[in-house]
């Protein structure tokens, strides 16, 4: 994938997570204070350089509440506690994203080689403050923070940082199997593996990674399970011209703690099937997730019929390996 | 926020000795006022009011309320639809 499409979507994951973050904490616009959260939470080099300072994400999001709440407290109003939770789908919708937002992630992530922490150093040059506020409600010194984020690119990152190198990668994505595209994206969720492996590996908790996607989840008396594509609003009223599909899935290969593939086969004539695979990495209290997806090329004359509309379908694949990973996140965070 | 408090609040953003420091706390008392309205939205929502009550209780009109808060709102809630005059 080009860098350009890659920082696209990740600057698309950030807005979303932001949008996360502000719904978890009860606010209704998120601004960017919680695309700090959401760029602690999305586990990138912005992250290690903080999770090194001993920054966790529930810190993080408690240093927020503080600054608001002190800030409160020098007009003599004591804030109530607003967080909630969240619903069972992805419920950020409708949470607006202030337009300073989507102004420092265009800007902080366009210039070629920038990572998450010339973000991270957007946020706390941002002359309102928020972010610095935040650092120092952690005990961190903001203009140390600052400096810590210059870095020189990806080559000089990938010959210095010893602590980059020591940070084990994921295995490499699922071997392709021949004449099929295989999309991967990568993730980090701040819960142990185990954790992570029990959600995602246990049957009956599909629902609750994959629920944004999925109406419900039944379980034949053959024991395949079968997948029931949304076609409902959250409120229970169906979703107009969303036709119904169900998909067989069948767990393909499993390495307990490690990796798990399910084949995901429509029940509907002329449906794509898929190959969707998670893999897990320990990364301290962490653990790195890749989610891909596979699907089969199309051949013949389909091939030529249907590769303008190619680049749309993989990004919408990718867009769902998003929701699927901050569905992952949301439930265990 | 009785009144007092409201007017002790005012003179206390308005006397900040860094005008900076006294519109951040504005900011924040944007953020807890919009949060608290969404809730309250929510809650009569969910007692059974209308989008029409809502409106008429927050002093703005119906398609305003509903343009703001029909998404933002826990979507689980079953919103009546909207009903014909007599």
């Amino acid at each position: 994938m080009s860098g350009l499409a890659d920082k696209a979507l990740t600057s698309g994951a950030l807005a979303l997570a932001a949008t996360e973050e502000c719904a978890r904490l009860g606010h209704t616009r998120a601004g960017l204070e919680h695309l700090f959260l959401a760029v602690l939470g999305h586990g990138g080099p912005a992250a290690r350089l903080l999770a090194s300072h001993g920054v966790t994400l529930a810190d993080a999001r408690d240093a927020v509440t503080r600054v608001h709440a002190a800030r409160l407290a020098s007009l003599g109003v004591t804030a109530p506690d607003l967080t909630r939770e969240l619903p069972d789908r992805i419920g950020a919708e409708g949470v607006e994203t202030d337009d300073r937002v989507g102004g420092v992630l265009g800007v902080a992530l366009a210039p070629s080689g920038a990572d998450d922490r010339d973000l991270l150093r957007a946020l706390v040059d941002d002359e309102g403050g928020l972010v610095r506020d935040v650092l120092g409600g952690l005990g961190l010194d903001a203009d140390a923070v600052r400096a810590a984020t210059v870095h020189e690119g990806p080559e000089a990152d990938a010959d210095a940082a010893p602590e980059d190198a020591d940070v084990p990668a994921v295995e490499a994505a699922p071997p392709s199997m021949p004449g099929w595209r295989t999309i991967s994206r990568d993730g980090v969720v701040p819960a142990p593996v185990g954790e992570v492996w029990a959600l995602v590996a246990t049957p009956s908790r599909r629902m609750e990674w994959d629920g944004v996607l999925l109406d419900a989840v039944e379980r034949r008396d053959d024991g395949v399970q079968l997948l029931h594509l949304s076609t409902t609003r959250p409120d229970g009223r169906r979703i107009p011209l969303v036709p119904s599909v169900t998909v067989e899935c069948r767990v393909l290969s499993l390495d307990p703690g490690g990796a798990i593939s399910w084949s995901l086969t429509p029940t509907t004539r002329r449906a794509v099937p898929e190959v969707l695979t998670v893999q897990l990495q320990a990364d301290g209290d962490a653990t790195r997730v890749r989610l891909s997806v596979q699907t089969p090329r199309l051949r013949g004359p389909l091939a030529w019929i249907g590769a303008p509309a190619r680049p749309l379908a993989a990004g919408v694949q990718r867009m769902r390996l998003v929701t699927r990973l901050a569905g992952i996140s949301r439930r265990l965070s | 926020m009785g009144e007092r408090d409201a007017s002790e609040a005012v003179a206390r953003a308005t006397q900040a000795a860094d005008p900076r420091e006294g519109l951040r706390a504005v900011a924040s008392l944007r953020v807890l006022t919009e949060s608290l309205e969404l809730r309250q939205v929510e809650a009569a929502l969910r007692a059974g009011l209308s989008w029409q009550q809502v409106a008429d209780c927050l002093g703005v009109t119906r398609q305003a309320v509903h343009r703001k808060y029909h998404r933002r709102i826990d979507q689980s809630i079953a919103v009546p639809r909207r009903e014909r005059r007599p």
